[in-house]
This record gives C-alpha cells, structure tokens and sequence, in this order.
C-alpha cells in the first residue's frame, strides 16, 4: 500500500527574473514498510524534495504543480496546524550533521523530550524512560548518562544515532533520512545503515533515505529513485537499478561508486 | 604532585570569572545588603516613614556616643535642646543633663512583616522622650534614615518589576520580528522606532500626563512600572531582532521545525535562549534607568506621593540650594541612588566581559 506518493511536484525559485525550476515533475511512490533511496549529485533537488514533503522549503521556494499525498491526504492543502501534527508525529527528519541540527544550549535528553511532550501524553516519568529506551535502541550504550550530555560532548556517530532516537521517538510512520551518513566515516556509514535496517524492520516504518553515493544505499534499500537537475532519470527496483542501469548518468554514478 | 584537574562547566567558570573581579563582587554585595535592607525596612528602621516630629524639623544627625566621662559604656545619645538664632533660625544642641541608651529591640511604631504580621519590634530604638536621628530629619521632623529605607523598597523593586516587564516585552516582540522578517518586521522595527525617537524624558511626561493625577500611591506605583516599561522595551527589541534574524538560519531551527513545534515554541524555546548572555548584562545595565526613571518622575512631584517615601521624593526637598547649603544630610537619597546606579552598571559590565567572549579585553575593571 502506498504511503507517500509525489505526483508531478514542481518547485521553481525566482533568480534575477528568471524562473529556474528545482524540481521538474517528479513523480514517486513510497509504500509502506520499505526503503526508498533518493540518489543525486549536489543540486539535483533531492533535498528539496525531501523538504517539500514537509512544507519546509525555504522562502522562496514555491511549489508550482503537483500534489503530494500522505495516505491520501493531499498535503500541500493542509491547514498548518495539520502539518504541525504530521511533523515528528507521523513524519519526521533525520539530518545531514546533528551537531547542527540539535541546539546546543539543550541536553540530548531535554531535547528527545521536547517530541514526546508534544506529541505523546506521557507522564513525566514515563518520557523519561521512554528517552532512555530511545537511545538504547539505537545502540547507545550509556543511555542515562548521554540523556544528560550536550551535543558538542558526543562523537559524530553517537550525535546521529541519537538524532534517529529523537526521530522515531513517536513511532513515526516515515522517516526522511537527508544525508545521515555523509559526515561520518566508512564503518559507522555501514553501522548506521544497519541500524536503518533494524529499526525498519522492528518499528515497521518507511524510510525515505536521501543520499549522493549509490554504494551505500545498495544493500538496504527496496526502491532507487535516481535524480539529476530536478528531473528523475530512472526509478525501479534496487536490483534492476544496479544490474542493468538504463539512464546515462545511472551508468556514470555507478562507475564512480565501483572507484570507492 | 600535580593536582588534578577538576571539571567545571561553562555556568560555573563563568562564575568564577566573575567572583575574580573585586570590584563587581563587593558591588554584588552592597546590592545584596540594600535589598535585604529594603525587605526588613520596617524592623531596621528605628520609626515609620510617616511619623512625624515638627518642632525637630531638620535636625542634625544626632551624635552617638560610646564614652561616657572617659570611660567605655553602652552607645548613648544625649537629648536634643532647640533655640533659635539671631535670625531665627533653628539650632539644635545637646542637652547633657540627659541620657539615652541605645536599646534593641525596642518596641516602637507598628508595621507589617511582608505586609503580613503586625509587629512592633525595631532593631533599636531610643526612649520616646527624644528622637534618635542617625542620618539627621527632614522638614517635618521625620527621621531620614527610616524614610531611606522605606523608600528603597520602591526605588529598587521598580528597576527589577520595570526591567521584568519591559525585557519581556522587548525579546518577544525583537523574536517575532526576527524569526518572521518581512512586514511583519517592518512593521515591528517601525512601531519601536516610534518610541526611540521621542526624547525618553518627554516620553516619560507625555505617558504620565495619561494617567489621572489623583490616583492613591499604589496606582501611581504600578503606573509608573507601566510607564517606563513602555519606553524600556524599543531599544532591547531592536537588538534581539538582529540577532534572531541570523538565528533562524540555523539548522536546529529547521530541525524544531521539523519536529512539529509551532513558531512560537521555537522562537522561545529554541531561539531566544541564544539571546540570553545578551540580554543578562543588557538588564544589568538597563535597572539603572529605571530606577533613575522614577527618581525623576517622583522629584517633580509625579511620581510617589508625601508621605510615602521614594529616593526620588525625597530628593525633591533638595531642589533648593539653600536647603543643601544648611541641611547637606537630605542628599542622602541621590547618594542612595548613585551608588545602586553605580553598583548596577559595575555588574553589568563585568557580566558582559563574563559572558560575551566577543567583548573580552576590552574596558577592563
């Protein structure tokens, strides 16, 4: 059953008068309990679809054409106290680099804690065990203790697990992965991709995983979108992606990732 | 052996930074005293601020006395005899037939604890046949000393209250304007410079002239709060609308977003809190004009009215330079107030160089 589904989404910005198109009719489905990947070089406009799917673009940015449905309700014409209740309820957003996406004057805890008051009727006590439970999910080994660090106080790999602690604290149906692994070396990039895995298969959520590098997302992924200059150039089946790539520069993001 | 190094936090080495500065700690002392002063007014006051005595009217301050025929007693005050001078004037001298012992805890006038308890118990007193005037009396023979403490609970709750009031204002009203940009913001920016740009003293006549002149003391109190308030807010909105406007841009703010939290969540709670090491030392240094605010309001007669005391009241019995020129004690209110204003802006900048990085080295003190 599908989740998620872009229908010919365009997004334009103006630029000294002219309108430049970021997002040229994009059309994609996401169903429920899978991976999709969403693959492009810098400036493709995987991003922006990710954010669209939000209501999140910056000023500036506006949506043209298209519709983008989250079980059948057509996002874009939701009121925004509606998109509140989606966001980090039944949506959220794991980022690029968490050092920047966490606020630093906050503890990881209080900050975890922020998503569950708003959207949980848990009891005091209850989000305190539920935050402890969230970390230890994702494979924090000192949970009660980094419930009280700070984000600058923990090492890259920890900051991102505990940013998907703060993602599906809900229970969320869709996670938006943008560049969760790009800041991070090659063992973690492996290690976080596994967890993606698990906490798919363990919280039946989709996931819709935003990267540049198709190498990483081969193993997990059921679905690969490939985008480039706001268009999409070839979509199907992991499987049929790698093994016969029809798109040109699928053939050419391939070959890159082979030099890896 | 090498000690080990403790771990501290960024809040407690700021305080240590702090505490390092002499100067600022002992004016966060004097401040301390003059506010626990101001609580306890009512017991550390040897009168009531009302209680009146005419035929001492601008009395000297009474000398205390520790030697009695050379020997080491108990503090004493001899009483007070008055004559008059070739010119009709008045001059007190001091009766030796007379002694009274300092005594504490002496029963005297009534007042509330907290505006609560009645009690009559002041830290020390005198005999009622004469009058104890440590800092000298004012025209109607009220005890000066009593009168500065009484009014210190107005001259310095009204900077904390003002200052409360106006920070709020100012850092929701900068937030908003920030966060959104656009009209919002011209709007916002527009409004405050409305305020700035009338000379605050002239504001201040202008607002109070908007209220009704017959109103009982603790309405003109809160007006006055309200009034200066009202001015306080423009120039701190100001400056936190700059610093939101480079705020939003951050991640986290995207990421709060991102969570569900509603504009309002984020611009409290995850915005404003940046602004906070500025906005410390900016109320620090911003109590001072409200404190002088009212000084100035109250001197021309605007402000608290006879027999309630305010600094700023009682400083209106010094406008005329003969006054001074014979009674040099009824300026121990504008020393009051110097030195609440000096003490507050020694902490604030003090705090500023604590806690904005950015300023270090620059003005040292």
């Amino acid at each position: 059953m599908s989740l998620v589904r872009f229908s010919g989404l365009t997004v334009s910005v103006m630029e000294k008068g002219n309108e430049k198109l970021l997002l040229d009719g994009i059309s994609l489905e996401i169903s429920e309990f899978s991976i999709v990947s969403l693959v492009g070089g810098s400036g493709s406009g995987k991003t922006t679809a990710g954010l669209a799917l939000l209501r999140l673009l910056p000023v500036g940015l506006t949506i043209k054409r298209g519709e983008i449905t989250y079980k059948d309700e057509n996002l874009l014409k939701a009121s925004s106290k509606r998109i509140q209740q989606i966001r980090g309820k039944e949506i959220s957003m794991v980022f690029q680099e968490p050092l920047y996406a966490f606020n630093p004057v906050f503890s990881i805890g209080s900050q975890i804690n922020e998503v569950l008051e708003l959207h949980t009727s848990y009891s005091k006590e209850k989000r305190k065990e539920r935050i402890w439970e969230l970390l230890d999910m994702v494979g924090i080994k000192d949970p009660k203790r980094v419930a009280n660090n700070y984000p600058h106080q923990l090492s890259g790999g920890m900051r991102q697990r505990a940013m998907i602690a703060q993602a599906i604290a809900t229970n969320p149906k869709l996670i938006i992965a943008d560049e969760p692994t790009s800041n991070l070396d090659v063992t973690l990039q492996a290690k976080i991709m596994k967890l993606f895995v698990k906490l798919k298969e363990e919280l039946k959520l989709s996931i819709l995983l935003i990267s540049h590098d198709l190498g990483v997302v081969e193993n997990i992924s059921d679905k690969v979108v490939v985008m480039y200059e706001g268009k999409i150039v070839e979509a199907g089946d992991t499987a049929s992606v790698f093994n016969e790539p029809k798109a040109e520069y699928t053939q050419r993001l391939l070959e890159v990732s082979k030099f890896k | 052996m090498t000690k080990e190094m403790k771990h501290i936090s960024e809040t407690q080495m700021a305080f240590r930074q702090f505490f390092k500065k002499r100067v600022a700690a002992a004016c966060v002392g004097t401040l301390l005293l003059l506010y626990f002063c101001a609580i306890f007014a009512g017991f550390l006051s040897p009168y009531s601020y009302k209680t009146e005595q005419r035929q001492f009217s601008y009395a000297p301050p009474t000398a205390i006395h520790f030697f009695d025929e050379r020997k080491l007693t108990k503090p004493f005050v001899y009483g007070m005899k008055m004559d008059y001078d070739e010119v009709n004037k008045r001059i007190y001298q001091e009766d030796r037939s007379v002694k009274y012992p300092i005594e504490l805890f002496k029963k005297g006038d009534k007042y509330k604890i907290f505006g609560l308890i009645t009690c009559d118990y002041h830290f020390f007193g005198v005999d009622e046949s004469t009058r104890l005037y440590i800092l000298g009396a004012d025209s109607r023979g009220r005890d000066l000393l009593s009168r500065l403490l009484y009014g210190s609970r107005i001259s310095l709750s009204i900077g904390l209250i003002g200052v409360t009031i106006s920070f709020t204002i100012g850092l929701l009203i900068g937030g908003i304007a920030g966060y959104y940009g656009g009209a919002i913001d011209n709007f916002l920016m527009r409004l405050c410079e409305m305020f700035m740009m009338v000379p605050g003293f002239y504001l201040l006549l202008a607002l109070r002239a908007a209220f009704p002149d017959n109103f009982s003391s603790l309405q003109v109190y809160l007006a006055i709060i309200v009034i200066l308030s009202f001015i306080g807010w423009a120039g701190l909105a100001r400056i936190i609308r700059g610093m939101c406007l480079s705020l939003r841009e951050r991640d986290y703010v995207l990421a709060a977003r991102s969570l569900g939290l509603s504009d309002f969540q984020i611009i409290v709670q995850h915005i404003l809190p940046h602004t906070l090491s500025y906005s410390i030392f900016a109320i620090m240094l911003s109590i001072p004009g409200y404190i002088l605010g009212e000084s100035a309001l109250s001197l021309i007669g605007l402000g608290i009215q006879d027999p309630f005391a305010s600094w700023g009241n009682m400083l209106s019995d010094a406008m005329s330079i003969v006054k001074i020129r014979f009674y040099p004690w009824i300026l121990w209110p504008a020393f009051m107030i110097f030195l609440t204003v000096i003490c507050f802006n020694v902490i604030g900048n003090a705090l500023r160089d604590v806690l904005d990085p950015m300023l270090k080295g620059e003005g040292e003190n």
